[in-house]
């Protein structure tokens, strides 16, 4: 608990896994933000979790150009950093390296000392011990059409990693690009759940497996509610991925990669959407985009949000989060160094840090 | 080269990982000289090492453009 203790109760703290090391950005009022960092420097850091169950343990995806990739963690805010005695390895034989690890994510609060790793080449690894010791998920490398997923343009990779909180034998992964998958057996066997998303670049639209899905998020309360940003289209399923309804409605593309939820209204999802060529924002705008009403309607989110011929921000798929203070707190991270906060879910927004390396992701935790 | 190696990695608990993939492979940046040659010139891993050679394991922290593939 010593870590925990660093900072006061209440604070909110931003992980920011960036193209050279994690930052962090701490705020008791979310008007005052103080960084700390930058940790594992020499790395890209393409996601980084908090884990408060127990004591606090901040785990870092670093991905290594010229070291090697490792999922350290630290039990003081990144002050000094653990190795893990075995790490995220492929086995001998398998004939694959880790290209690069893209999610860390907590277990359920039930599984306490377990976490989950998404890695490129698409795998699942999982640690029972806090991330002493990982191994790879057995389930999915032995899937029958494995040996037929192709990767997009980020890689071959495991990015989202949704847990049912109420069935622990459930849960969902999403690949890119092959879409989402979904076991009922604690990750013995996986099914295909893509049914009504939209893959353009493929001769068949609606393939059974091919899709290019950029992130996945879960409903808190209703397991069988889940939404995802693809590379064509924005989707909701209400029956744990069996179907997929398109919600893209009004937003002005069908190309866009983060997705966050409004913890206190799970119907309200924020996005942001860009030009599938340009990457970046599609008018001279930058935008956040909200949905009341599980994405029957969006709109555009745009105080305080910078506007010009020269604004041509990008956010990659782990760079939205919202936080869990009533109203919810909303952190952008751009790939040009920028964070835009909100502390009144959405309707305002703030920079709260800018000259920092290229971010790949944002989460918060409230302390 | 690789019972060195191996050996390496029972002195300190984690070394290969930083040198090989885990195809077995010298990872791109890491590069091995025996005497004044590269092992990638002569037979890689399988490189013999004579008794009393000495051996420099050096990381290249490359340069250059780095293609960004996060972004898609």
């Amino acid at each position: 608990m010593a870590g925990r203790r660093r900072f006061p109760t209440g604070t909110v703290l931003l992980t920011v896994g960036t193209k050279r090391g994690l930052f962090l950005l701490t705020s008791k009022d979310r008007r005052t933000w103080t960084p700390h960092g930058p940790f594992q420097a020499g790395h890209r850091v393409y996601h980084a979790a908090l884990d408060l169950r127990g004591s606090a343990r901040l785990f870092a995806a670093a991905n290594g150009d010229f070291f090697a990739s490792s999922l350290r963690y630290s039990d003081d805010f990144g002050k000094t950093w653990q190795e893990p005695e075995r790490g995220i390895l492929f086995p001998e034989g398998s004939g694959r390296s880790l290209k690069n690890m893209w999610i860390v994510e907590p277990g359920r609060s039930s599984e306490p000392d377990t976490l989950y790793c998404g890695v490129d080449p698409a795998a699942l690894f999982v640690s029972h011990d806090r991330g002493k010791t990982w191994a790879m998920t057995e389930g999915l490398e032995n899937h029958p059409t494995r040996s037929r997923w192709q990767p997009g343009a980020g890689g071959l990779c495991l990015h989202s990693v949704v847990l049912d909180p109420t069935n622990a034998q459930r849960m969902w992964v999403a690949i890119s690009a092959v879409g989402v998958l979904r076991t009922d057996d604690g990750g013995a066997t996986w099914t295909f759940c893509n049914k009504g998303t939209r893959a353009d670049f493929l001769p068949d639209k609606y393939p059974e497996y091919g899709q290019c899905v950029h992130r996945l998020i879960g409903h808190p309360s209703k397991p069988d509610v889940l939404f995802q940003q693809n590379h064509c289209g924005t989707y909701v399923t209400r029956n744990a991925g069996d179907a997929w309804t398109d919600i893209q409605s009004n937003l002005p593309s069908d190309f866009g990669f983060p997705l966050a939820m409004d913890p206190h209204d799970p119907d309200t999802l924020y996005t942001v959407v860009e030009s599938g060529e340009a990457r970046a924002n599609i008018t001279d705008q930058f935008t956040v985009y909200r949905t009341e009403n599980g994405g029957k309607r969006w709109q555009r989110l745009t105080r305080g949000l910078p506007k010009g011929p020269a604004v041509r921000l990008g956010v990659l798929r782990h760079g939205l989060c919202a936080d869990t203070r009533d109203p919810c707190g909303l952190y952008v991270g751009t790939n040009t160094g920028q964070i835009f906060a909100s502390r009144d879910r959405g309707d305002s927004w703030r920079l709260i840090a800018d000259f920092l390396p290229s971010i790949y992701s944002v989460t918060v935790t409230v302390l | 080269m690789r019972e060195i190696i191996d050996d390496l990695d029972r002195q300190f608990p984690g070394l290969r990982p930083q040198l090989c993939e885990e195809t077995g492979n010298l990872r791109p940046f890491v590069n091995i000289f025996l005497e004044r040659d590269n092992v990638r010139d002569l037979r890689g891993l399988d490189t013999p090492v004579p008794e009393g050679a000495t051996l420099h394991v050096l990381l290249s922290v490359a340069g250059g453009a780095h293609h960004d593939q996060h972004d898609g």
